[in-house]
């Protein structure tokens, strides 16, 4: 690959790629749940524009079609899974009609948002905090988390449910700023 | 919102919860507009929460290595010789699961030079993909099928089980579709769908466009097709019996659509199967010579069988993915 010549076209299709990659998988994984499947499916929405690169440019502007696309393949997954997996009816039904969820996705920075994730983790109990590490970072199961810890699986449910709550009300405010941040910036 | 109710979302979206309690949680959203905004905010939350550790495990040069390896005309040669090499070390054969209607280029596995391997896709229960050809010919592959060729000669296919072909002419090179039956179809341009699935007894090729010549493997004589017709070959007897049908019903699958007219439970009952991904099983007392005149779009296996029940006399249960069928 060294030495490769590119062309602008190819540059800025990368340059894309590596910029937009890691934020639109986390955006698919709100709606799929599973890192790999939404992977998957930010490389077709990827594949698919660059199979259009003649219509389409390569720039900043393309941020909303990226996001939008990824949510289409989203829908259709869910759509699909749907009959064997009862979580993907109930993903599908809550968001059916937010065309526009990505509008809102689009504009959570992740170093903000995470630092606010952060003092809100920080301001837990230790126990609670470190079970729900134990859930986050290590990606562990309730279940493993218990044995781990020598406690029972529903202390652990409790000590989740905590942390969690906490962090919507932490968000809550987030998100108001946000809004209305948008709403300014769009003006 | 009771905390009880706010455990039980949470949970279900750590995906700790039960088939019964998913069923309650779908219950609950259902309810009203005012809970699913509340359980919007409560996934939000612990969406946010989970995206450290994606950011941590998603590798951003691999995932660009293995988007361009699938770029039709990606100059990047080194990776096109990885996937040779790893076809060579896998005795020759790739088998590619794919995710729905997710498209496979296997295009660039023929930019360098072509090696003698066999290329096979494999669509797993419930799935469906498709695929695009060397030729530039697409092939849509229903569930739980298997599609082969040598590299050497893309347009000398094995297939088992359903696809919906749309061959591109070739310089009046024929494209030819081999079954395990004995049967082979010759095209050059055309469309049409084939259905070969080892339980079954009948081969059914159905022509939309074009022409297809149909050789079964002992009838001697050649079967030709013209559009708008459909064949049924006896896998038992070797029969061939030619018909007009309506020919878009039995492609409708590739656009996640089924339709059936006046069908038993019987013959139904694998199709569904299929569809869903689910396996079946039938008291052998269930009316299975009632008959359905039904059209499957985004129905839910759930919503279907309601739908059946209006007119077939029968219980059901669904545990993960398997159905049981039980008299009334």
């Amino acid at each position: 690959m060294i030495g490769e010549p590119k062309s602008n076209e190819e540059l800025a299709f990368e340059l894309l790629f590596r910029k937009y990659y890691v934020l639109l998988c986390g955006f698919a994984n709100k709606f799929i749940a599973n890192s790999a499947e939404s992977e998957e499916i930010v490389q077709e929405v990827f594949l698919s524009i660059w199979k259009k690169k003649d219509q389409l440019k390569l720039d900043e502007k393309i941020r909303p079609y990226l996001f939008k696309s990824v949510q289409n393949l989203c829908f259709n997954f869910l759509e699909h899974r749907k009959v064997v997996d009862s979580y993907y009816s109930v993903i599908e039904l809550v968001y059916k009609n937010q065309f526009n969820e990505f509008n809102t996705y689009e504009s959570v920075l992740y170093s903000e948002f995470q630092q606010r994730v952060d003092q809100g983790i920080n301001s837990l109990p230790e126990q609670c905090r470190l079970i729900f590490n134990l859930s986050r970072q290590e990606g562990l199961k309730y279940a493993e988390i218990a044995e781990r810890l020598g406690i029972s699986v529903k202390t652990v449910e409790t000590q989740m449910s905590r942390a969690l709550s906490k962090l919507k009300v932490e968000l809550k405010d987030y998100l108001v700023i946000l809004i209305v941040c948008l709403f300014f910036s769009s003006n | 919102m009771d905390t009880s109710k706010e455990n039980l979302i949470y949970r279900f979206l750590e995906r700790e919860t039960s088939e019964q309690e998913n069923s309650d949680v779908l219950h609950w959203v259902s309810a009203s507009g005012e809970n699913q905004e509340e359980f919007r905010k409560i996934h939000q939350a612990v969406h946010i929460s989970s995206l450290n550790r994606m950011k941590s495990e998603i590798d951003v040069d691999k995932a660009w290595n293995e988007l361009k390896s699938r770029i039709p005309d990606s100059k990047q040669a080194p990776k096109v010789i990885n996937i040779n090499a790893l076809l060579r070390f896998a005795a020759s054969i790739l088998v590619i699961l794919s995710v729905g209607f997710g498209s496979f280029w296997a295009a660039n596995f023929f930019q360098e030079q072509p090696t003698d391997s066999i290329v096979q896709f494999v669509t797993p229960k419930g799935e469906k993909s498709k695929v695009i050809l060397a030729d530039g010919s697409l092939v849509w592959l229903n569930s739980q099928s298997v599609l082969k060729y040598n590299t050497l000669n893309p347009r000398e296919v094995n297939l088992q089980g359903e696809a919906f072909f749309e061959v591109e002419k070739s310089n009046g090179k024929p494209f030819e579709v081999f079954t395990a039956s004995g049967v082979k179809i010759k095209v050059t341009g055309t469309k049409f769908n084939l259905r070969s699935y080892p339980h079954e007894s009948i081969v059914e090729t159905t022509l939309e466009e074009g022409e297809v010549i149909l050789e079964g493997k002992n009838a001697g004589s050649a079967t030709v097709l013209s559009p708008g017709q459909q064949a049924r070959y006896n896998i038992q007897n070797h029969e061939i019996s030619v018909e007009k049908v309506e020919t878009e019903i039995y492609s409708l699958w590739r656009k996640n659509e089924l339709r059936f007219e006046n069908i038993s439970l019987e013959e139904l009952v694998p199709r569904i199967e299929q569809w869903y991904g689910v396996d079946i099983t039938l008291e052998s007392s269930v009316g299975i010579n009632d008959r359905f005149t039904l059209t499957i779009k985004t129905e839910s296996l759930r919503e279907l069988l309601n739908m059946m029940q209006l007119t077939s006399k029968f219980n059901y249960e669904i545990n993960g993915s398997s159905v049981e069928i039980h008299a009334k």
